[in-house]
């Protein structure tokens, strides 16, 4: 009836007097819509989170090996074309390390995959937690099974955007070995030239010296000397991506060096008091 | 019938004769694959708010129907935007805030008002589905020049000779904004339309 109603007449008619019907009072409708809006989004949001969340995490998976394998990224990216491809070829290559914020190794086991990954706003940095327990702070390590290299999350402001990512050390800690972004918004051509793997590239093998809380590391200058392992070329046309970039790189290697000291040489490590 | 579905895909174009709809042609047109899931993802937006606003057109007080309006397509945008979140993840990172934005493109709020609160369900329904086609069509478009011009290829596939250097220009809105532009003065040829 209602069917053939709207097949007819292409609407819905409301039979009863508009003036004392209640649906006709702004208030009551558009409460009534609302509420069947927010009713069918919070079932849609249900329905996909699971989904959504187990997307996130293989981009992560997915971004940790692009940062592991940077000098053959652009071929390795068509490999991991399917989600089994991708935890697979992660479970191989990576081993997954969980720190306390204050850089102490955390003993108990944790499952690493529920982790919450977020932002802090005020200066793009990221911090993890727990769902459960969300005052306590945590620090994921990324463990390189070949080489034993280090990869860290990276994150901070660009121009217009955060720029998050992954930094790959060696296992000596004195060199970059790679890098990878998954999200950023630079302008297209200019600052977003951070993606190209030419960009990334020229953080390859540049260096890092992690023996004094002052972090060293290399940094993009306008015109960096041949002979410097400290010193890269700017991306042109996006001086605040780049000194974003040099700004937000030793913030974070400064945040893991007690981490990767510790990792590097166990008796560097902060004794874990009780915990 | 049949017109109000044809009309704005070439005559009534809601971007090269309304103007409208600009500002996301402008941003998500460097990639051909990019425009693609735009265009598709406004004319599911256009067309069932269409079709929803028009089974309530008689219902609904006039003084709160752009509030409603707005309600319904805000629904349908964070609908979509799950759904991509959900399905094709890659796609909704790099479409970052333009699937969010659709909501406040002057085409789907122009037909809600202007079209489906006067015209029935079906009606309502093929005006959204020509002009969410109209809009995307002329998205592919600029978007297969600047691929094409900008990065040398069409869908991700190289199809210029590897002596070509690539015009970054075209990478930027200034590159889409003389596209657009040629578009409109060729579609306005064709057209024989004169702004008053």
């Amino acid at each position: 009836m209602l069917l053939r109603q709207i097949l007819e007449e292409g609407s819905l008619e409301v039979s009863i007097d508009k003036k004392t019907n209640i649906v006709s009072n702004p208030f009551v409708f558009i409460g009534i819509i609302s509420l069947i809006a927010s009713l069918i989004l919070s079932v849609t949001y249900v329905f996909t989170k699971e989904r959504v969340d187990e997307n996130k995490k293989l981009d992560i998976m997915k971004n940790v090996l692009l940062c592991r394998y940077l000098e053959e990224s652009d071929k390795y990216i068509d490999k991991l074309s399917t989600p089994n491809v991708i935890e697979s070829e992660y479970d191989k290559a990576i081993e997954q390390v969980l720190y306390y914020e204050n850089g102490t190794k955390v003993v108990k086991s944790l499952d690493f995959s529920k982790l919450e990954w977020k932002e802090n706003k005020a200066d793009g940095s990221m911090y993890f937690f727990f769902k459960n327990e969300p005052e306590k702070k945590y620090l994921p390590l990324f463990k390189v099974k070949a080489d034993n290299g280090y990869i860290i999350p990276i994150s901070g402001k660009g121009l217009w955007s955060t720029i998050k990512g992954f930094l790959y050390l060696s296992k000596d800690l004195s060199k970059i070995k790679g890098i990878s972004f998954y999200s950023h918004g630079e302008t297209p051509g200019l600052g977003g030239e951070i993606d190209k793997l030419a960009v990334k590239m020229r953080y390859f093998d540049k260096a890092v010296d992690l023996s004094d809380a002052n972090v060293k590391v290399a940094t993009m200058v306008k015109s960096p000397s041949d002979d410097s392992d400290f010193e890269l070329q700017y991306i042109s046309g996006a001086t605040i991506t780049s000194d974003g970039l040099n700004y937000f790189i030793k913030r974070d290697l400064e945040k893991y060096r007690a981490i990767l000291l510790c990792e590097h040489d166990s008796s560097n490590c902060i004794e874990s008091s009780g915990k | 019938m049949s017109d109000i579905f044809k009309d704005p895909i070439i005559n009534e174009n809601p971007i090269t004769k309304q103007t409208l709809g600009v500002c996301s042609a402008l941003a998500v047109t460097v990639l051909v694959e990019k425009a693609i899931v735009m265009a598709i993802a406004l004319t599911l937006v256009i067309s069932f708010s269409n079709v929803i606003i028009s089974l309530m057109r008689n219902v609904i007080p006039h003084r709160i129907r752009i509030i409603v309006q707005l309600t319904v397509i805000a629904s349908l945008v964070i609908l979509v935007d799950m759904s991509l979140k959900a399905f094709a993840y890659e796609m909704s990172k790099e479409l970052s805030v333009f699937v969010g934005l659709i909501i406040t493109n002057c085409i789907v709020m122009g037909r809600a008002d202007a079209f489906a609160m006067q015209n029935n369900a079906k009606d309502s329904f093929l005006d959204g589905m020509g002009n969410g086609i109209g809009y995307g069509s002329i998205l592919v478009i600029v978007a297969i020049f600047r691929e094409l011009l900008g990065s040398g290829s069409i869908l991700g596939f190289a199809l210029m000779p590897d002596s070509y250097v690539a015009n970054g220009l075209m990478l930027l809105a200034p590159g889409a904004f003389i596209i657009l532009g040629l578009i409109i003065w060729v579609q306005r040829t064709y057209t024989k339309y004169v702004e008053e």
